[in-house]
């Protein structure tokens, strides 16, 4: 039977396997995304100790032993660059990450059980929404105080009405579908309607707008770091980073923010571009 | 008809829906039982409270609409009275539906053997790996080619015909005392409605649960089913046995129903006058009295009332 070879061929694990590297190799934003992540999560052993202070001179330019140059402290920034990719993704993607968790179901609730309990949902997310993002997030963190868990937090928090938001209208045409309804008839529960029917069918568009709200994380967790509210100096912290040199651009010095910078501008745009690819794919 | 005792009993049920700016009464007193092992159907023009009563056998009556008085009785338990934990119980395990829309029944995004498997895993006791299996042999005995490979497609690798296959083996899969089967056939063309009549009727006998088949085309009745019931305006007409209504209707409303369905001699096609008004209030009279040519003034003042006769049960002051 050569067709139902195929078949098995065609459902095997490796098979699909190899599929996903193709895809992966074949889009440049897929692609750039990969080598980020492997940069934050093998880039660290290749490079030296981030916070050595006898790296180098202070401030001195790139050279081939040390390509980035050297902070005002005389800390590698190549090095400084490379770590800063493990702490800001890692926090974007579990802020990111905390915000859908809470966010999806509370959004799907709201939009299937309907009344007062979606108005509730509404009218909070919308006084969220209300403050501008980053001077929100600055508010609670003045508040708070800054360590690295309540950065994460806050960002989360704030990120929380997107989703709800997202979800539910994504959700809402959902609900008078004829096979939510046949699910309901066979005696399915709620939870178990929300879990197994109505979830499955929103999640393409989730999936984008996580990739997005990583890239939104990434950049407050940097804004907050710029203006001295976030992660402080020797933590390598591209938004800190950006800061700490911003004082020598106007005597030459360029490198100390403009690495750190660029690592931001290209982690950010290739999540908004894997966004965009992933929104592509769902129509 | 192998056993008289009637499987569901509805009793004098009356529903009403309240929106923004009025209160409709669309159940005002149905009554009527359906047998074990029987197909029975509830004809009826839109707007006469079919699909409601349907609805309300399943607990699934919209938002904003709800059961005034009377029971529906099945073994001893009244489902009126039922809490929405309580029907999940039941619904999918011993009373299921099919819709006129197979395909969009089916969630689009999960295989048809899942959802089938799904139904099983909520209501029967056993492990997921023997739902699986029973959703297979579902899909098998209702004449799916390779059910096992076919189980693992989606809903959209189905044609029409397989699709609602899969659907009715959705239904059929806890084996449910009894199938109610909404508008069917509505929508598809004449060979289509009676190859899926003829698979709803086979996999009903097969399992021995009853048939409550939902449908303003009283046509496609006489071969279906053995049992009818005839609906207007909130209210059952007639009910009795489907060859006797079909052969020799008399109430007033049947008549002029099954004439509507059939051309005179003349090749003419003949219509009741008038139109279904909506219920806005709580009946006095027939609701038929407006339309019907044997109404007088009785008829728009006396509420007439289910009785026996000539074998079968009737509810007009002037048979």
């Amino acid at each position: 039977m050569p067709e139902a070879r195929t078949n098995y061929l065609a459902q095997s694990g490796l098979y699909k396997l190899k599929t996903l590297v193709w895809k992966i190799l074949r889009t440049p934003s897929y692609l750039m995304l990969f080598i980020i992540f492997l940069i934050a999560l093998i880039g660290p052993w290749f490079v030296g100790d981030p916070l050595a202070l006898s790296a180098g001179p202070r401030l001195t330019g790139p050279t081939p032993s040390s390509p980035f140059g050297t902070d005002q402290y005389g800390m590698d920034i190549l090095s400084r660059v490379v770590n800063g990719a493990r702490i800001d993704l890692m926090a974007g993607l579990s802020a990111a990450m905390l915000a859908a968790v809470v966010g999806m179901p509370l959004g799907a609730f709201a939009a299937y059980r309907g009344g007062i309990w979606d108005q509730i949902m509404l009218r909070t997310s919308e006084s969220f929404q209300a403050f501008p993002v980053l001077i929100l997030a600055m508010g609670i963190i003045a508040a708070l105080g800054s360590s690295m868990l309540n950065m994460i937090l806050v960002i989360a928090l704030v990120n929380v009405p997107v989703y709800i938001r997202l979800t539910r209208s994504a959700v809402i045409p959902l609900r008078e579908k004829d096979f939510i309804l046949a699910a309901r008839c066979a005696g399915l529960s709620d939870w178990k309607i929300l879990r197994r029917h109505v979830l499955p069918n929103v999640a393409p568009v989730i999936v984008a707008q996580f990739s997005v709200n990583c890239a939104w994380a990434i950049q407050i967790l940097a804004a907050l770091s710029f203006v001295g509210l976030g992660v402080k100096l020797p933590t390598p912290e591209w938004g800190a980073m950006v800061r700490g040199g911003s004082d020598y651009i106007l005597y030459g010095q360029w490198w100390v923010s403009v690495f750190p910078g660029l690592a931001i501008l290209i982690t950010v745009l290739t999540l908004n571009q894997v966004a965009d690819r992933i929104g592509q794919i769902k129509k | 008809m192998t056993t008289m005792n009637p499987l569901i009993e509805i009793q004098n049920l009356a529903a009403s829906i309240r929106n923004e700016d009025q209160t409709l009464f669309p159940l005002q007193g149905v009554s009527f039982s359906i047998k074990q092992n029987t197909r029975m159907a509830l004809v009826g023009e839109s707007g006469s409270g079919k699909s409601l009563t349907a609805s309300a056998i399943l607990g699934m009556l919209p938002i904003g609409s709800q059961l005034n008085r009377g029971s529906i009785l099945m073994n001893g338990r009244n489902l009126a009275s039922f809490s929405e934990k309580e029907f999940q119980r039941i619904r999918g395990k011993e009373i299921s539906i099919v819709f006129q829309n197979p395909r969009a029944s089916l969630n689009p995004v999960r295989t048809v053997g899942s959802q089938i498997s799904e139904v099983l895993q909520v209501h029967e006791n056993i492990s997921r790996h023997e739902c699986n299996q029973k959703a297979i042999q579902m899909l098998e005995s209702l004449g799916i080619p390779d059910p096992t490979k076919r189980a693992k497609d989606y809903p959209h690798q189905y044609s029409g015909g397989m699709a609602q296959r899969a659907a009715l083996a959705m239904a059929m899969a806890c084996q449910p005392a009894l199938l109610i089967a909404d508008e069917p056939t509505s929508g598809l063309d004449a060979t289509l409605q009676q190859q899926v009549l003829d698979l709803l009727t086979k996999q009903v006998k097969e399992q021995g649960s009853s048939l409550l088949l939902i449908t303003h085309d009283i046509s496609v009745v006489g071969s279906t089913c053995e049992e009818v019931a005839v609906m207007y305006g909130g209210r059952i007409m007639e009910v009795g046995s489907a060859e006797l209504i079909l052969r020799e209707p008399r109430h007033p409303y049947t008549e002029k129903l099954i004439d509507s369905f059939s051309r005179s001699k003349d090749g003419k096609m003949t219509s009741i006058p008038g139109a279904v008004k909506p219920p806005t209030n709580e009946l006095r009279g027939c609701p038929f009295a407006d339309r019907c040519h044997k109404s007088d003034a009785d008829c728009i003042n006396h509420l007439p009332e289910l009785v026996p006769s000539e074998g079968r049960m009737i509810a007009c002051i002037k048979v």
